[in-house]
């Protein structure tokens, strides 16, 4: 029987109408301020479509000779980054989540203390030159590699596998490594893509750490050298300089799409997963 | 025959080993200083012609611009310092910590065996530098031009409203203050909607006055009064600073100001002159090709002309400024370069001789630019990429060269009309007297913090919340707060130099 389509549904579809315009708005006033000249941008700053259509932002960012090392590393940050964290956090989640792991309460605590507590900038930076890894991309890997929010995330997770599934696997002869990577990895699909994109994100916006790890432009990554482009339309615009045909204001923006559209691609794809992986570590039944 | 082989042994030997002799003769220095992107060491013609002329390798270290100064302070925390630091000012953490550590060296005795440092960097830079060093030098300034900017102003809306603008540029209060009066009021554009204002510029949230050197107001000058020194904005017992303060805030409660003035944050405000809703806007000479060409973008029949400055209640006109002692960043030696100072300063003094500064100027002839059958220099296309990173790559400048403003690539008529500007900028400007001096009592973290207040205080008062009289009683408990011993610091300072 065919539903009547109220006065409440109305209501509900215009605020939902709304909101989504209100959240979709600001994305398209970036794409098309980007791809406006600057007295585009000047006479109609609210713009949702391009007005003077002017796309020598995106061809000055993505001609600049530092853009291609940097997005190389950044996606081997992220990939790799990533990898190191999922890994990490999964083989420390995991014995933490079986209850009859003995000391289990002393090694929460220990780990729960450095969400707390931590050293610092520069007893950080300290650490990470006395491990040799200034100037290199590890330097953006490994410190910071396990989120200890992200593991109790998964630890709730995998505490939420039946235990006998565990024990009919044991049973037949598993071993503990057999029934993690067999039982419980494979179970744990939306709590492991969630935090997976959690960390790739993380990864991918990575830019204090750059300014602390990193001396040489080789190794800069995209977030720093996007960050550099805009900061330089200011400078650009005086004495004399010629490139001064470039549109300061688009650039800005420009900068915003070329840094979030990769994310952007790969959100979709594993969107089912996030909304289910947020809650899952957080209500146990 | 034994010998003779034992000989050409020999001889091959030493030829061998020549190349490499040779090539452990050529030093290398490190600089850490600030450079855009853009520049390339690797692949740009101008490093590979400072190495060739000083026969000195630089290792180019280059951190983020826009996270220069946690990178320097990072970089002088870690200890592994380069052989050249480029400091942004003497007021930095980074270089105060650097004359308390003595990690730099010092250069007193060095500087004047070099004829381009004696003679190209100003002297009062070196005095300014001293000062801060605690009575010894340990830093080389990059000067620049020290001058009072003015406006650059619509000519074309002066013609169609029937002002006529006078020859020097120097404008009463009044003139200055009807001019914003008409570009506001007399539909300038002629679109029959109050769409203009009289004028633009940048407020990054802390509104100050316009032209406080008009009512006195001149940095630190001498004085009538307790003090033999005084920086008037901050005087007790003179009310220059609340004139510029009741004239700035007449301006903006009458409209005659852009309404983006508080929020526009760097260059923004330039935006709002090139699309035409405001008449006139902060100016530097050397900006004109960029500001003429985005106005004419829009109005190709815009004119400009230059507002030098405003005349007091005297009809002079005086602006003080000495940019901070004349120094726009500057270079310090460190502990690294021990042994390798001749290099280091053999390359800043290249800079600055007749073949070292036409490269910074114009770049690499043939490549940048060229010259025309008369020896007239013109700008090739390469030389739009230079422009790009000539400010960064001009590590010194001649402050006696005013003209390194004025860009080869300019047309005649905007050449001529920088270099007038230029040169009006710099007659209306007297040196201050502090030379950006900053005493150790005015980094005091209860006074710093009650500055921004002031701030605050400052910018109610322009907006008209708060009654010019409230600088009074805001500027009396700044002194409470150890102004007073700033001041005290300040005279003892500039008497000491005198």
């Amino acid at each position: 029987m065919k539903r009547k389509f109220s006065i409440g549904d109305f209501g509900i579809y215009a605020l939902l109408a709304l909101v989504a315009a209100i959240m979709l708005y600001p994305l398209l006033n970036v794409v098309a301020v980007s791809l406006s000249s600057e007295n585009g941008y000047a006479n109609h700053p609210l713009m949702i479509f391009p007005h003077d259509f002017d796309a020598s932002s995106y061809r000055w960012i993505l001609t600049h000779h530092l853009i291609l090392s940097s997005y190389k590393n950044t996606l081997l940050i992220t990939v790799g980054g990533t990898m190191i964290s999922m890994f990490l956090t999964a083989t420390l989640a995991y014995p933490l989540s079986v209850l009859d792991l003995k000391g289990r309460r002393i090694f929460m605590s220990l780990i729960v203390f450095t969400m707390f507590f931590n050293g610092g900038m520069i007893p950080n930076y300290y650490l990470v030159r006395s491990l040799d890894m200034i100037d290199s991309l590890w330097a953006l890997m490994i410190p910071g590699a396990l989120s200890v929010y992200n593991m109790i995330l998964m630890k709730n997770s995998f505490e939420g596998i039946p235990a006998s599934l565990k024990e009919s696997a044991y049973i037949d002869g598993a071993t503990d490594l057999n029934i993690f990577v067999r039982v419980v990895l494979p179970l744990s699909g939306p709590i492991l893509a969630t935090l997976t994109l959690f960390y790739a994100v993380g990864k991918w916006n990575s830019y204090f750490n750059g300014i602390l790890y990193i001396r040489s432009r080789e190794n800069w990554t995209l977030q720093l050298v996007l960050r550099e482009l805009v900061s330089q339309t200011e400078t650009l615009l005086n004495d004399n300089t010629d490139i001064a045909a470039i549109p300061a204001q688009s650039v800005k923006y420009a900068v915003i799409v070329v840094a979030i559209l990769p994310i952007m691609c790969v959100y979709p794809f594993i969107q089912r997963f996030f909304v289910k992986g947020v809650m899952v570590g957080a209500v146990k039944g | 025959m034994k010998r003779i082989l034992a000989l050409v042994l020999a001889a091959m030997m030493v030829l061998g080993l020549a190349p490499t002799a040779l090539a452990d003769e050529r030093p290398t220095i490190s600089i850490f200083l600030q450079m855009p992107s853009e520049f390339n060491p690797e692949t740009d013609p101008y490093v590979a012609k400072v190495e060739a002329a000083t026969g000195v390798d630089i290792e180019w270290v280059m951190p983020p611009i826009n996270s220069y100064e946690e990178s320097l302070n990072l970089m002088m925390a870690d200890g592994d310092y380069p052989d050249i630091i480029q400091f942004p000012s003497t007021t930095g953490a980074a270089w105060i910590n650097a004359v308390e550590s003595e990690v730099l060296l010092p250069l007193d005795d060095l500087i004047p065996q070099y004829e381009n440092l004696s003679q190209y960097v100003d002297p009062s830079s070196y005095s300014a530098l001293r000062a801060s060093g605690g009575g010894t030098l340990y830093g080389i300034a990059r000067n620049t031009i020290v001058r009072q900017d003015g406006w650059l102003i619509r000519k074309d809306w002066c013609d169609k409203l029937g002002i006529t603008l006078p020859e020097d540029g120097l404008l009463t209060q009044q003139e200055f203050y009807d001019i914003c009066y008409a570009f506001t009021y007399g539909d300038p554009d002629g679109n029959g909607v109050q769409d203009t204002w009289g004028l633009v510029d940048s407020g990054n949230g802390i509104l100050t006055p316009f032209a406080a050197y008009a009512f006195g107001c001149r940095g630190w000058q001498e004085h009538d009064g307790t003090y033999a020194y005084m920086d008037e904005t901050y005087c007790l017992e003179h009310d220059c600073y609340k004139e510029a303060l009741a004239y700035t805030a007449k301006l903006w409660q009458d409209g005659l100001i852009d309404p983006t003035w508080p929020t526009n944050a760097g260059n923004a405000f330039r935006d709002r002159f090139y699309v035409g809703a405001a008449g006139m806007a902060r100016f530097f000479g050397g900006w004109i090709s960029t500001y003429e060409d985005n106005l004419k973008a829009n109005f190709p029949d815009a004119e400009v002309a230059y507002i030098v400055g405003i005349k007091d209640k005297d009809g002079v006109t005086k602006a003080g400024s000495t940019f901070g002692g004349n120094i726009y960043s500057f270079y310090g030696l460190t502990l690294s370069c021990e042994g390798k100072e001749d290099a280091a300063l053999k390359v800043l003094d290249y800079l600055l001789s007749d073949e070292g500064w036409d490269l910074m100027n114009y770049g690499v002839k043939g490549i940048h630019w060229d010259e025309d059958a008369e020896g007239n220099k013109f700008a090739t296309d390469a030389y739009s990429e230079y422009s790009g990173i000539r400010s960064y790559v001009t590590l010194l400048r001649r402050y006696t060269d005013p003209d390194y403003f004025v860009g080869i690539n300019l047309s005649p008529e905007q050449k001529a009309f920088a270099k007038k500007a230029i040169a009006d900028a710099v007659a209306i400007t007297v040196p201050t007297l502090d030379y950006g001096y900053v005493p150790a009592s005015a980094q005091e973290t209860m006074l710093l913090e009650y500055k921004s207040e002031l701030d605050v205080v400052r910018s109610k008062i322009i907006v008209g919340e708060l009654s010019v009289d409230a600088w009074d009683e805001a500027l009396a408990k700044y002194y409470e707060m150890g102004y007073a011993q700033v001041v005290e610091d300040m005279v003892a300072y500039i008497e000491s130099n005198r």
